[in-house]
């Protein structure tokens, strides 16, 4: 395995995938930093750019824009109070109290440096736990892979922002959307209500590009609301050595728990940072401090979101299960290139699998050099207005999702899903349930039929092989948690004489 | 300001429809040799059914007012809904080959930018060149790079 690693990092720092890498990571970072634009949005707009090249140069272009997006969120985190993406919220709560003492410098070298420490954290979890992890998995047959899909698709639901009814509604949503078209055992045409068009369904790429894309762009055209920029002041290093030394056990921490959630399905970076948060505060000597532009809550919250992105890399090349919504377009990249993301990965792409891992290391010491030097330029993106890019990126969304099949039919699948999108926001339900479900719906529903065909229609195989039973179970218990969870303190509640507060 | 609880809760009754709709479709699935113990037209029967039971307890949140409140200004909306407007006459546009893309694309960028507020004249002329420079670069690469002919 290592000399696979040391190969792949020989092949990805020659000249051509190094630049991309660069490019990618620099991106990211450009996006990641201009509120109102985030990373989903360019990793899908970058999707169709990378048709015809090798696959590896296309995971080197777009796991730098991953790394940077969720890194260069800190950036309007810090100078404008705005998070660049979900995973940044809780660094808000800190680092814009300290750019307004005048520490702006300071708290975004932090959160540079804790980022760039939880990606190598998460790194290593990549590269320790991915072999094993997959080993596990080729023991895995129809039944395990359906009962797998069940249990990330529960948890999903459950930990979504928001009721778990709307993240189930969410996430039926996406399974609805994956169903049209063609039956994938019996190829029996279905819900396609008579259209040609629907034979295919609906194309993955428009369906992401118009989710990710389109309804962020068009809910960026309404006016902006006045905000605050915080400017830096002074360039040069603020922070030392020591200031990370004396945080060693917080960072390395914070990185761990956000490498767990990010193993995960579908939780993501923000759900990472808010635990790591809550974390440094319960156990810090200053938790009083916590709010006001404490370090530490910096610190926590951007080791933690970085290191989710190295964690959801697992779930998805080990067992094709996708980590966070951007390793939805991830697995679409590699689906497009004919790369299946799961197990055998290591054996039939293993220049793939290593490609990931060398790929992460690269960005993110390019997204830690970058950032550093590059602070009071990115401070500047604060100033760029929307009412030029707008337009012009939602021309780039219609070419490139023209550029997939030729056919002006994904180009309105992108727009209705766009809508659907912009639906989504208004109405306070969560994406990630609805593209996860959309993504693994296919997956799902042909181990699901397959295992029934071998098991000659018998359902109860599902509980009685040890693997498939286990994640079942799991899958059933956390459906019925919310339900139980309220049937037990509504009983306390009772016992005790008081009413208990309603929850969601 | 536009409505709240009662935007959610035409949202359910929406969904509550699009599940029996589905649900009738699955049901006109015909069964299969293959199914075996469950066709292809069961899983959307599922799906349609659990929509309608699921919207229906949003709809339940929603009249009660334990969901989050949608709450949104009227002039919140015009320019999404104006811009969404200029992008789908685009593409119906492409579809029905009334004037030729590119020059519709540019129009479409610069009108789009004086709704988004490019209004002064320095305003104006950014909007004009983004319109110009951001056509010609995706003509250049679609076209001349990846080949892809729109008309």
């Amino acid at each position: 395995m290592i000399a696979d690693l040391a190969a792949s990092f020989g092949t990805i720092l020659m000249p051509h995938p190094l630049a991309l890498i660069v490019l990618g990571t620099v991106l990211g970072v450009i996006v990641g930093a201009i509120p109102g634009l985030n990373g989903g949005m360019l990793v899908a707009l970058s999707l169709p750019l990378t048709f015809g090249w090798d696959p590896l140069n296309a995971i080197c272009l777009l796991v730098g824009e991953y790394v940077g997006s969720i890194a260069g969120g800190l950036v309007s985190a810090t100078l404008l109070n705005i998070p660049g993406s979900p995973s940044n919220l809780m660094t808000t709560l800190d680092a814009m109290p300290m750019a307004k003492r005048g520490q702006a410098t300071r708290a975004l070298q932090l959160g540079v440096v804790a980022s760039f420490i939880g990606g190598m954290v998460s790194w290593v979890a990549l590269v320790t736990l991915s072999p094993p992890l997959a080993a596990f998995a080729l023991r895995f047959g129809a039944h395990e892979y359906f009962a797998l899909v069940f249990a990330a698709m529960a948890l999903i639901a459950l930990l979504s922002n928001g009721s778990m009814v709307r993240g189930l509604i969410a996430g039926v949503l996406g399974i609805l959307a994956a169903l049209p078209g063609l039956d994938p055992v019996t190829a029996q045409t279905r819900l396609t209500f008579g259209f040609d068009s629907m034979l295919g369904g609906f194309d993955l790429l428009a369906v992401l590009i118009g989710v990710f894309a389109v309804s962020q762009l068009v809910a960026d055209a309404a006016p902006p609301k006045a905000v605050e920029i915080v400017r830096i002041r002074s360039g040069g290093l603020a922070v030392g050595l020591r200031d990370f030394v004396r945080s060693w056990f917080n960072l390395l921490r914070s990185s761990v728990i956000g490498t767990w959630v990010g193993i995960l399905p579908g939780v993501g970076g923000s759900v990472g940072s808010i635990m790591a948060y809550a974390a440094a505060r319960g156990m810090s000597r200053n938790p009083s401090e916590f709010g006001k532009g404490s370090e530490e809550g910096v610190l926590a919250s951007e080791a933690a979101n970085n290191a989710t992105i190295g964690g959801a890399i697992i779930p998805m090349i080990t067992m094709g299960i996708p980590g966070s919504i951007i390793d939805v377009i991830l697995i679409a990249a590699l689906t497009i290139h004919n790369i299946r993301p799961g197990p055998l990965l290591f054996d039939t792409n293993p220049e793939i699998v290593y490609g990931f891992m060398s790929t992460l290391l690269v960005a993110n010491v390019v997204m830690l050099v970058f950032m550093l030097g590059a602070l009071r330029f990115l401070a500047r993106l604060m100033d760029v207005p929307k009412t030029y890019l707008v337009p012009v990126l939602l021309i780039f969304c219609l070419i490139g999702t023209y550029a997939v099949n030729n056919r002006l039919f994904d180009v309105w699948t992108m727009l209705a899903f766009g809508l659907i999108g912009l639906g989504f926001r208004g109405l306070r339900l969560p994406i990630a349930p609805f593209v996860i479900g959309f993504i693994l719906t296919p997956l799902g529903e042909f181990n699901m039929r397959s295992a029934l065909i071998s098991s000659e229609g018998n359902w109860l195989d599902f509980f009685t092989r040890p693997i498939a039973g286990v994640f079942m179970v799991m899958g059933l218990a956390l459906l019925a948690a919310p339900a139980v969870s309220a049937l037990v303190k509504r009983r306390r509640a009772r016992l005790a004489g008081t009413t208990p507060a309603p929850d969601g | 300001m536009i409505g709240t609880r009662a935007i959610a809760a035409t949202a359910a009754l929406g969904g509550i429809g699009l599940g029996i709709v589905v649900f009738r479709a699955g049901a006109a699935v015909p069964p299969s040799f293959l199914d075996s113990g469950f066709g292809s037209g069961l899983l959307p029967q599922c799906v349609g059914g659990a929509l309608v039971v699921l919207s229906a307890l949003w709809l339940l949140e929603s009249v009660r007012g334990a969901s989050v409140p949608v709450t949104f200004a009227a002039r919140e909306v015009f320019r999404p809904v104006v811009l969404t407007a200029l992008f789908a006459a685009l593409l119906v546009n492409l579809e029905l080959h009334l004037l030729p893309f590119y020059p519709t694309a540019a129009a479409f960028v610069f009108l789009s930018a004086v709704l988004l507020g490019a209004r002064s004249r320095r305003g104006l002329l950014l909007a004009g060149l983004a319109a110009l420079g951001s056509t010609l670069l995706v003509w250049v690469v679609f076209t001349q790079i990846f080949l892809v002919i729109l008309e």
